[in-house]
């Protein structure tokens, strides 16, 4: 396994591929396999060679395992983002700037189209076509440059990243409005600098402590409707309760369906995926990449595709034989080929599994409902509920170690570090280390040192 | 002070910065020597040799000096000085002094940089410094240097001779080492880390002009002006002209202290 | 000129801990709180015995807090958790309860760290970030009246209309003289310098109520004998600075020190620990919705984003008026190291005062001692400007 060259599909792959499902998408659009092979194989090499290339600055978005199909399609849903969203927006759709980690079903109920900044630094890593991994690195850290002087160098990644977003233009916006959720402490502070410029809308989310509280629930419900009224005015699409209910009732079957794929695969003796794959299925279960009905998709796909290699004892490619099985906790999990290549398996992050855990009641008040299901995620819970969650999870996925993350920027999740590991210490009885993690080209080498390090020393522990 | 021989009076500046100590003599009109010594431990000593070699320089004697004005991080250690006046004012001064259209400074000393805006008559009217952890200042290349086995000075030309930029880290210098360690590691080429690394710290000195703005004419002063390599990558993330002194631009601070002690030793 | 009444606050304060300690064994109980939005008008009308807590400038309390918080936390919440792990603060050994609002809520998860490895059991208290709006403004009401049956619980009294009418009369006074020594410290050859009338609104933090108010008047009463009545005029050659951004709390003189070595003359603050939280607070009837009301209107804290417009941004326009109203010169705008809400937009505020033509200084800083000369250096050049600034003017 290198680190340098490139990943391409290889042609006695296609006929196998091309027979595979078509992608549904909500407007009808049909896009099949064959369309997507063409895409992967032809067009996308040329657009976004620094998605094919292996190599330092390498976000990895597509996994070197090119039997696993779902894989490509989850890499179609991310490499043709770009143009889906220009295209949606030329339609009418608004488009609408949210947060990582929070439910979508209010905005897409709306008419509208909720995108994450990570999410589009991660598809749109430069604005021209054609830029290999040295220009997106520049390009990176020429937008994290900008946002830093425009504020501070304590802003995090994600708010460095929705600056450039924003402010190169890369993709149109008609709203922000992220959920202001008690884990991060800038995006409301982008909202409010960008509040002369954008129209915006603060979803403030009340604090939960121990008790159960109706008038958080009422105030959280109320702001969901004045975002849906916001959204649906920009759509021009009308909305009923029912409409919400049915929107709720879509989503919630993806987020089953990423919750099934984990408990598969968490099963499996051996992986089936290796940790870019296994990655990809929370993030299309809560962003589902500007389509829900598409992403389900692929998630029936992946499911079926999972349980299959399970049956069949398939390893994922790039993976070693046990390799040493790791859970994050906070922000930043690390770049996922890279622990792979170390000898690791990210096999879960609460960062992940946040927005997916949430089962949203499908009748009744839609509003009130999402307001519980918004409040009931795990990381807006007091921190002691939020570390009993993240030792189940260490527990269900079988972690052989456990990496709580401080990322430079993020104060809130940053002060709960040691409760997280002190917790998950306690009560599982696996090693649990605290790692810092910059945005960008940042202390890339260090952070690589210490996971590298952790990997060995759990190695030795477990032989 | 009265005049002996003759003598036009005398005024001194003198910069007790964190690496070099500095004096420059001044007389109406015109520059009458000047020292550059590395600064010891003993910084009120230092002063008074630095003092005494530009003394030495322009043929005078202690007795010539009407009034003195120390600066730097040195200045409180000073005793000798009439009075003490902060460097910012002084390089203020002192670009004035030799590029009376100056009116923007960047000042890049071994352990911080200044962004200095100027009127017409060389009075500050607006200013920033680099934060804590912002490694925009001489220390991050001297630290460079020693892990690439050059000379400070060689690594200007360096830069200007790469054909491609390496992304670096601009937060911190311990971290860029490791990232430098570990690129030279896996072959990358040497030329092209050290223009990232110039490109890094000159994307922190652009930061602390989004506060104070540029304006034409820009001037280079302190230690680190004399690096080509920095020059260019700070006009390149600027968009502006730098102008070249005639003169060291590590003695920017010390002329415009002694600009500044003419200015109070005259109304004495 | 050393005003009697100041030594006289000093003592207090000496005797306040004893004092507290002779309250407790009588069964009364101490409500310590962080935060910038508990109505103590509240938890006295009760009967319980509020304190602010919560200081500053220690560094090794700073390094002990952040074995349990985290170094990517400001120096405040650190020293907040330090001081609890330590427990040998006497406000904090002697609260029976504390309270917590989430306004900052770095400070929230703060007290969430002390919760967990301290055994202290915290009333939260929670405010909106959309409080301009109908149904922030509602839930904020829902949150006082949920906030103060679990004081009734805790003091064991009912809140009685009368009584709040009384403690709101009693806070109304308090934050009345505040303002007038305000204006006294930022006047001609004044008799009390700011930093004399910020040890006093601290010492507000601890002393009884009713007595810090009687102390308050005597103080202005010598004041109006020594002085007259305030009047800022000429500008004598000073440099006038006005202090703004994150919290100073009491025992944090770094930056104070600093300023005045250099010769800066502060005359004012918009600090949360100094003369805001007395400003604005209009309580229109004695219920927890008309405090409710009052608290959600007054001048906000930085971290409440207000993501409407800046020109009706109410902290940034309180400011500007606060600095012409102390005749100001220029704005030194302390900010923490990850106090993100004063740190992220000390270049917006920057922008809006130089519309006024009011330069700003930021001072990005902690309370270690290692950027002493930096600050110094940064702050003493700032006064030169104004200085020079003001001899220019004099000379035009």
């Amino acid at each position: 396994m290198s680190n340098n060259g490139s990943l391409s599909y290889p042609e006695e792959l296609k006929q196998q591929f091309i027979e595979t499902n078509d992608l549904n998408y909500r407007d009808g659009t049909i896009v099949t396999a064959a369309d997507i092979w063409k895409y992967m194989t032809e067009e996308a090499p040329k657009k976004f060679p620094y998605a094919f290339e292996f190599g330092r600055n390498n976000n990895y978005l597509l996994s070197e395992d090119v039997e696993y199909f779902s894989g490509i399609k989850a890499g179609y849903l991310t490499l043709s983002l770009k143009d889906f969203l220009i295209n949606a927006h030329k339609k009418g759709t608004p488009l609408v700037h949210v947060i990582g980690g929070q439910i979508m079903d209010a905005y897409y109920a709306a008419g509208g189209i909720a995108f994450r900044t990570a999410l589009v630094g991660q598809a749109v890593r430069s604005p021209h076509d054609g830029a290999n991994l040295r220009k997106v690195a520049l390009y990176a850290q020429e937008l994290e440059e900008k946002g830093k002087r425009a504020y501070s160098y304590e802003l995090c990644g994600p708010a460095l990243r929705m600056r450039g977003t924003i402010d190169e233009g890369l993709v149109p916006i008609d709203l922000l409005a992220p959920f202001n959720c008690i884990r991060c402490s800038d995006m409301a502070r982008m909202v409010e600098s960008y509040r002369d410029k954008f129209p915006n809308i603060s979803l403030d989310c009340p604090i939960v402590d121990y008790e159960n509280k109706e008038w958080a629930v009422d105030y959280l419900s109320s702001q969901l409707h004045t975002l849906t009224k916001k959204v649906s005015d920009l759509s021009g699409k009308k909305i009923t309760d029912n409409d919400v209910l049915k929107e709720i009732k879509l989503e919630n079957k993806a987020r089953k369906l990423a919750r099934d794929i984990y408990d598969i695969w968490w099963s499996a003796k051996v992986p089936p995926t290796n940790s870019v794959d296994i990655g990809e299925v929370s993030q299309l279960a809560t962003d589902f990449r500007g389509d829900p009905l598409a992403a389900i998709g692929v998630l029936e796909e992946t499911k079926e595709e999972i349980k299959e290699r399970v049956k069949h004892s398939i390893k994922g490619k790039g993976l070693v034989d046990d390799p040493i099985r790791l859970y994050v906790s906070g922000m930043g999990a690390g770049n996922r080929r890279r622990i792979d290549r170390m000898g690791g398996l990210l096999v879960g992050a609460d960062q992940g599994w946040n927005a997916i855990s949430v089962n949203v009641k499908e009748s009744g008040d839609p509003y009130e409902n999402l307001a519980n299901g918004m409040l009931s995620l795990p990381l807006e819970q007091p921190i002691e509920r939020r570390a009993e969650l993240a030792v189940e999870q260490v527990k269900k996925s079988k972690a052989d170690g456990v990496v709580v993350t401080i990322a430079w920027g993020c104060n809130y999740s940053s002060a709960v570090v040691r409760i997280l590991a002190d917790t998950i210490k306690e009560r599982t009885g696996v090693p649990t280390v605290i790692f810092e993690t910059t945005p960008g080209v940042e202390g890339a080498e260090q952070i690589e040192n210490r996971t590298e390090s952790f990997i060995e020393m759990l190695k030795l522990r477990v032989n | 002070m009265t005049e002996k021989n003759n003598k036009k009076p005398a005024f001194a500046g003198v910069d007790v910065g964190s690496l070099a100590t500095k004096s420059v003599i001044v007389s109406n009109g015109t520059i009458l020597g000047y020292s550059l010594i590395p600064t010891g431990i003993n910084t009120e000593e230092n002063g008074l040799l630095a003092l005494q070699k530009a003394l030495d320089n322009a043929k005078l004697t202690r007795d010539d000096l009407k009034y003195i004005v120390a600066t730097g991080y040195g200045r409180i250690s000073a005793p000798y000085a009439d009075k003490t006046v902060t460097e910012i004012t002084c390089h203020g001064k002192g670009a004035h002094y030799l590029h009376p259209a100056t009116r923007t400074i960047i000042d890049m000393g071994g352990q911080d940089c200044k962004a200095i805006r100027l009127d017409e008559k060389g009075n500050v009217v607006d200013f920033a410094m680099n934060d804590k952890c912002a490694a925009g200042t001489g220390r991050f290349l001297e630290v460079m240097a020693n892990v690439f086995k050059v000379k400070l000075d060689d690594l200007g030309p360096m830069a200007l001779n790469a054909k491609e930029i390496v992304p670096m880290s601009s937060t911190c210098t311990v971290f860029a080492e490791s990232e430098t360690v570990s690129l030279l590691a896996r072959g990358e080429n040497p030329a092209n880390i050290i223009k990232g690394i110039h490109r890094a710290i000159a994307n922190r000195v652009a930061g602390m002009f989004s506060r104070v703005g540029v304006e034409s004419d820009v001037f280079f002063s302190g230690g680190v002006a004399k690096n080509v390599g920095m020059k260019a990558a700070l006009e390149e993330v600027l968009k502006a002209k730098i102008v070249a002194p005639e003169y060291d631009p590590q003695l920017v601070g010390a002329l415009g202290a002694a600009v500044i002690a003419k200015g109070f030793g005259s109304k004495v | 000129m050393v005003l009697d009444t100041l030594k006289k606050i000093e003592e207090a304060i000496q005797e306040r801990p004893k004092e507290l300690e002779e309250a407790k064994k009588r069964g009364e109980k101490v409500v310590g709180w962080l935060g910038y939005n508990i109505p103590e008008e509240i938890i006295h009308a009760l009967g319980l015995i509020p304190v602010r807590l919560g200081t500053g400038g220690d560094d090794r309390l700073v390094e002990v807090g952040a074995r349990y918080i985290s170094t990517k936390n400001c120096v405040f919440t650190r020293e907040t958790v330090g001081l609890f792990a330590e427990n040998k603060d006497p406000y904090i050994q002697k609260s029976d309860l504390v309270a917590v609002d989430t306004t900052c809520i770095q400070m929230y998860i703060a007290v969430e760290v002390i919760k967990y490895y301290f055994k202290i059991n915290p009333l939260v208290l929670g405010v909106p970030r959309n409080f301009y709006l109908p149904d922030g403004q509602e839930y904020f009401n829902k949150e006082l009246e949920f906030f103060t049956h679990k004081l009734e619980d805790f003091s064991g009294n009912k809140l009685d209309t009368n009584r709040l009418a009384g403690s709101i009369k009693l806070y109304n006074g308090i934050r009345k003289a505040i303002k007038e020594l305000y204006k006294y410290q930022a006047a001609d050859k004044s008799p009390i310098k700011w930093r004399e009338v910020f040890d006093v609104v601290h010492s507000g933090f601890y002393l009884d109520r009713e007595k810090y108010l009687s102390l308050l008047k005597e103080l202005l009463k010598e004041l109006k004998e020594k002085h007259g009545l305030p009047v800022i005029g000429s500008l004598n050659g000073d440099a006038r600075i006005f202090l703004s951004g994150s919290i100073i709390p009491p025992k944090d003189t770094k930056l104070i020190n600093i300023i005045e070595e250099v010769g800066g003359r502060i005359v004012g603050d918009d600090l949360w620990s100094g003369l805001t939280p007395s400003l604005n607070v209009n309580i229109k009837d004695p219920s927890i919705k008309g405090i409710a009301d009052a608290y959600v209107n007054r001048i906000p804290h930085a971290s409440q984003p207000y993501i409407l417009n800046v020109n009706t941004d109410r902290r940034l326009n309180n400011l500007k008026q606060l600095v012409h109203e102390s005749k100001g010169q220029g704005v030194i705008y302390h900010t923490l190291r990850f106090c993100d809400p004063y740190t992220f937009n000390a270049n917006e505020t920057g922008a809006v005062l130089k519309k006024d033509s009011i330069p700003l200084l930021e001072i990005h800083t902690e309370y270690s001692g290692s950027d002493f000369e930096a600050i110094r250096t940064r702050v003493g050049a700032f006064v030169e400007l104004i200085k020079n600034k003001n001899i220019l003017e004099v000379e035009t």
